[in-house]
This record gives C-alpha cells, structure tokens and sequence, in this order.
C-alpha cells in the first residue's frame, strides 16, 4: 500500500510545489529590532489610561502579565492598532519565542494585499507592534477600495464573510442538503455578500448573464462532454441527480459545474467555461473503480461500518457480497455452531493475555476493546475464521488474534511506549 | 553555528525538503495559499531553533513535527473556520492545473480522514518514515501511532475498495 498510495497522490499533486525561498530569506534576515514609529503614543496612552481599572489591567499586562507571548501581542495590537478581538481573529497568528523575547507575525491568506501584515515583538517588560502600511490612510466608513485595510474595512470584512455564513445557515435550514441541493438563483444569493470584496479565497456563485449559456443549453453540453469522455451508453445519465453551480472563479472565469450523482454513488463530474465550452475539469468514478461492481442498497459510511455491533457488520458484509462486492474486503464473519462464541473467545483472549503479559482481566476490562469476527484469506487453503480483540488504553495496547474454530492463538502482542513494536 | 553555516544549512533544507512539505501542508489543510505559508513558517521556525535542534531524530522528522504544529496552529484560526463555508462542488484541489484530470481517489480518501489519523498516515505511507519516526514526529507513543495506522487502515480499505489494496 506504501508506494501505492505515495504514488497516487504524488501522481495528483505532480503540479504543487514552493516557491517561497525569497520570502523566506526576506524574513531571516531582517533586522531583528525593528523601528517602532508608535512605541510613544502607545507609552503615552497607557500612562493616560491608566487612570481607568481597564487600562491598569492592561498595563500589567504589558509589563509584568503572566499572560503568554500572543495574548500580549494582541493587547499591542488593541491599543496600537484599535484592532478588536473579532478582527485579530481574521489574521493567521504566528508566534515564535525565542529565550526572553517573542515575535507574534499576522497575516491573512487572501486578502494579505489590502490588509497587510501586523508584527509585534515582546518580551517580559514589553510589547511594540508594526504593520506593513504604517504611513498608509484608509478610510473610516470601511470602504474596501482603500489600498490598506485599517480596522473599520477589517469590520466590513468579517461582517461579510458573516453575511456569506448566516444566508448559507438560512439556505441549510430551508433547504435539505443546502448549497448541494440549491438552485443557481439560491446559491448566487448566498454568495452575493462576496462580490463586495476584490477578490475571494475561492469561487463565487454568481447568475448567469445573458453572454452565457443557459442552464438547459450548458446541462445539455455537460452530459455531451461526460458522454464523449467516458464512453457512456445513451441514458447512462439519465437516472442521476443532477448538481450544477455556476461560478466566478478566483481568476475571473464564468464557469458551469456539474456533477451527476448516480443512485449506487458512482458520479461524474464537468466544469467548463461559459460560453465558450472550454472544459477545466472533467472527472468520474467510473473511470477508477472496476465497472464489476454492482448496485448495492445496503452501503454504508466506512466510519460506520467500524462503529457496528459483530452482527451489525456481519449484515452490512453479507449484503455487499451479496451484491459482488470482494470478500476479501467484506470479511466480516459470525461464529457459528461449535465455533467460540465472542464471550468464549474474549474470556480464552483475556486468560492468554494475563499469562503472556500478566495484566488481569480486571486491567483489560478498563480498556477500550475493540474486537472483529473475520474470515482471513491471507493463507494458503481455505479461508479460517478469526477472533481479533484490540485493548486500548493510553500507552498501553494488546492485541490478540485466535481461531473461531479451535481457539488457537495466531498472533499476540504488547505495545507502549519503551517496547516499540512490542 | 556561524550566521553563515545556519544560512547555507537553511539554503539545503529549502531544496531538499520543499516540495514534500509543500504537499503534506495541502494534505493537513486542504488550500494551496495556506499550505505555502505553513512551508514558510516552518523553515523560519527551524531556522530560529535550529541550535536547539540537537540531532536526537532526523532532520526530516524535526521538520515534518514543526510542519504539523504550523498547520495544526492554522487550522484553529478563525480564518480557517471561515474558510469551511466551501462550496459542494469544488470539494477536490485546485482547478484548470494541468493535472486536473488525474484520478484524485487516493488523494480524497486520506484527506477525509480524521485528522490524528490523517498525520500518521501521511507521515508513515507518504513521508515513508517508520513507526518510530512517525511517533517522534507527531510526539506520540509508537505505539499510538501503530493503533491509529491500522485505523486509517480499516477505513482506506473500504474508501478505496475496488480500487486498489494490499496490507502494508
């Protein structure tokens, strides 16, 4: 599996790499104190303020707090910057500490450009902050045409991407499954709070124009396009829920979105361009599994099927077989007449485990357990049944393996900390 | 170490260690800006700490630990919180890349995971480090890291059944 999966996912991501040495050594080599233009004003108003409960608090803070290195660098920003709680929280907030002095960056993914980035160093006495537009104005009503963001278009910002949220949180209560479920029109709706902002993070639901293709035209064209692509028979799409956004991407396209949902969870998947057809994305699940696999009523979730009783499992395995599926994967089994029932073999598992590590039954009931009943193909011959119990618990974990049939004991381990593989 | 011997040490790491970086932090959190400001941080990070680095694991492991500590800080951020709010249908990476047809399965799969399972995973299977180095990077016992590969394990085997699996 090691390589396989290292491969398909190198394979995926051949195009991501870093190109960010520059910025990098731009960092490390900047001067390690750097000119603090309101380091006064911010002196002379803790002195004013500290006539108020509030501003002694802050004080203590500044010079003596034994609050850490970002909740003192925060406070800077407050007072420097009049920066709030809620605004501070758009920034990513990195904070190195280094013997008695810390560095705390913010920066913000997007919208860096406009909002810049705030620097503050401290250390036990003191706290001074900077931004990168130190000198720039901006307005007061938070008009987000400004070249530099101060705190009131950091106010509209958040007020925004808050709109952006409640319409989606309105959208989810109206309708089931949401934005996955939405018509264009209730989609653009949700989104229009971001086409205030210059540019967005990701792409925005927006309605078509009339320069575009309509919704029948482009529906029309994806089920060509996936046709063509694939291979697939006439009506193949016909029985599948049908899933469309229409976008502005980040870099300014108009950009149709289908997906095709099939009722066995296959799908198929095309973005193109509108109008001119252009595909950008063109995928399916047909084209990655086995076309022997079979409808199956009976999925379900993975993280389901590990959270079910013996039996629960048992039933999920039997109807995907069943339906074709392997049962190799599917091994979920039950003991059966003559075989160890699971109380039998977890009181056989637990007798093994006090004799191999000593730990009492008493011990591995404060345990998480986890058990399995399986078939094991992994052996030459005839698959055998096999009881797995798995006991947890901090750094301690014992694992046993035994044979439904005879109680033969296959595999039994220790693991912690100091014995490594145990 | 002379400014000198920690920049040259800095300028190899770069080179070295970049791009697996570069594609775990995208792995852990899922969009391509922050995934680059995370590499940043990290070599800057390493950089500041490198005379405490007292060569007790590999370099590569040290990294990788500094890395998940970044991208474990960001994904607490608000921003990122904000940044859920995706749309349904762009679930998977970047768009119009030359490699948008490629088959992302795998890529989706171990990206759905839950997140404790997601770093061993990435680090064992993807960084191809040992159970060790996967427990020294991710500060955890070796055995915890053994429990929560077989975990990721039992539930890569179902998302990508059909596809392709072989134990280990």
């Amino acid at each position: 599996m090691k390589n396989e999966l290292k491969d398909a996912i190198d394979a995926r991501l051949s195009s991501m790499d870093w190109h960010g040495e520059s910025r990098v050594w731009r960092r490390v080599r900047r001067p390690a104190a750097r000119t603090v233009r309101l380091r006064t004003a911010v002196i002379a108003c803790l002195l004013v303020a500290a006539l108020s409960a509030t501003a002694l608090a802050a004080r203590a803070f500044l010079l003596s707090g034994p609050a850490d290195a970002a909740t003192r660098a925060r406070a800077a920003l407050k007072q420097t910057y009049d920066l709030t709680d809620d605004t501070i929280g758009l920034f990513l907030e990195m904070v190195d500490e280094r013997d008695d002095r810390w560095t705390a960056r913010y920066t913000m993914p997007v919208y860096g450009e406009w909002a810049g980035e705030y620097i503050v160093t401290g250390d036990r006495k003191s706290a001074e902050a900077t931004w990168s537009k130190d000198g720039e104005t901006f307005p007061a009503d938070g008009s987000l045409s400004s070249a530099a963001w101060g705190e009131p278009q950091l106010e509209k910002l958040r007020a925004i991407l808050r709109e952006r949220q409640k319409a989606e949180e309105a959208l989810n209560a109206s309708v089931e499954g949401g934005l996955w479920n939405a018509t264009l029109e209730e989609r653009a709706a949700v989104d229009a709070p971001l086409t205030q902002l210059p540019i967005s993070h990701d792409a925005v639901n927006i309605l078509p124009g009339k320069e575009d293709l309509s919704p029948d035209e482009a529906e029309a064209m994806a089920r060509a396009l996936l046709a063509n692509e694939y291979r697939l028979d006439e009506g193949a799409l016909d029985g599948c829920a049908v899933h469309v956004a229409f976008v502005r991407t980040p870099e300014g396209r108009r950009e149709y979105r289908f997906l095709f949902q099939q009722t066995d969870g296959g799908w198929h998947r095309v973005w193109f361009t509108s109008p001119q057809g252009a595909v950008t994305r063109i995928e399916s699940s047909a084209a990655m599994r086995p076309a022997t696999l079979t409808y199956d009523p009976e999925d379900v979730a993975p993280v389901e099927y590990y959270d079910m009783t013996i039996e629960e499992r048992y039933a999920c395995a039997e109807a995907k077989r069943q339906a074709g599926r392997d049962p190799k994967i599917w091994n979920a089994a039950l003991p059966e007449e003559g075989e160890l029932t699971q109380d039998e073999a977890l009181r056989l598992a637990k007798d093994a485990l006090y004799e191999q590590f000593g730990v009492t039954a008493k011990a591995l009931d404060a345990m998480e357990l986890y058990l399995e009943c399986t078939m094991n193909y992994e052996r030459e011959g005839d698959p055998v049944k096999m009881w797995f119990f798995w006991f947890q618990r901090g750094v301690d974990s014992y694992q046993i393996e035994l044979r439904a049939g005879d109680g033969v004991i296959e595999r039994i381990n220790y693991f912690d900390d100091s014995m490594g593989n145990g | 170490m002379t400014d000198a011997q920690c920049e040259a040490w800095l300028a190899r790491c770069m080179a070295e260690h970049k791009t697996s970086l570069m594609r775990m932090a995208y792995l852990y959190l899922g969009d391509e800006e922050l995934a680059e400001d995370a590499v940043q941080e990290t070599f800057i990070k390493a950089y500041r700490a490198l005379e405490r680095f007292r060569g007790d694991s590999s370099e590569k492991t040290w990294l990788m630990r500094i890395a998940i500590n970044t991208c474990m800080t960001m994904r607490r951020t608000a921003w990122m919180r904000m940044l859920k709010t995706g749309l349904p249908l762009d679930a998977a990476p970047e768009q119009g890349r030359e490699d948008s047809y490629r088959d992302d399965t795998v890529l989706r799969a171990v990206m759905e995971l839950p997140d404790k399972l997601k770093q061993a995973v990435l680090l064992y299977y993807y960084q191809d480090m040992t159970t060790a180095e996967t427990a020294q990077a991710l500060g955890i016992p070796e055995s915890t890291v053994s429990t929560r590969l077989l975990r990721a394990r039992n539930k890569l085997r179902v998302s990508l059944e059909g596809w392709y699996f072989d134990e280990e």
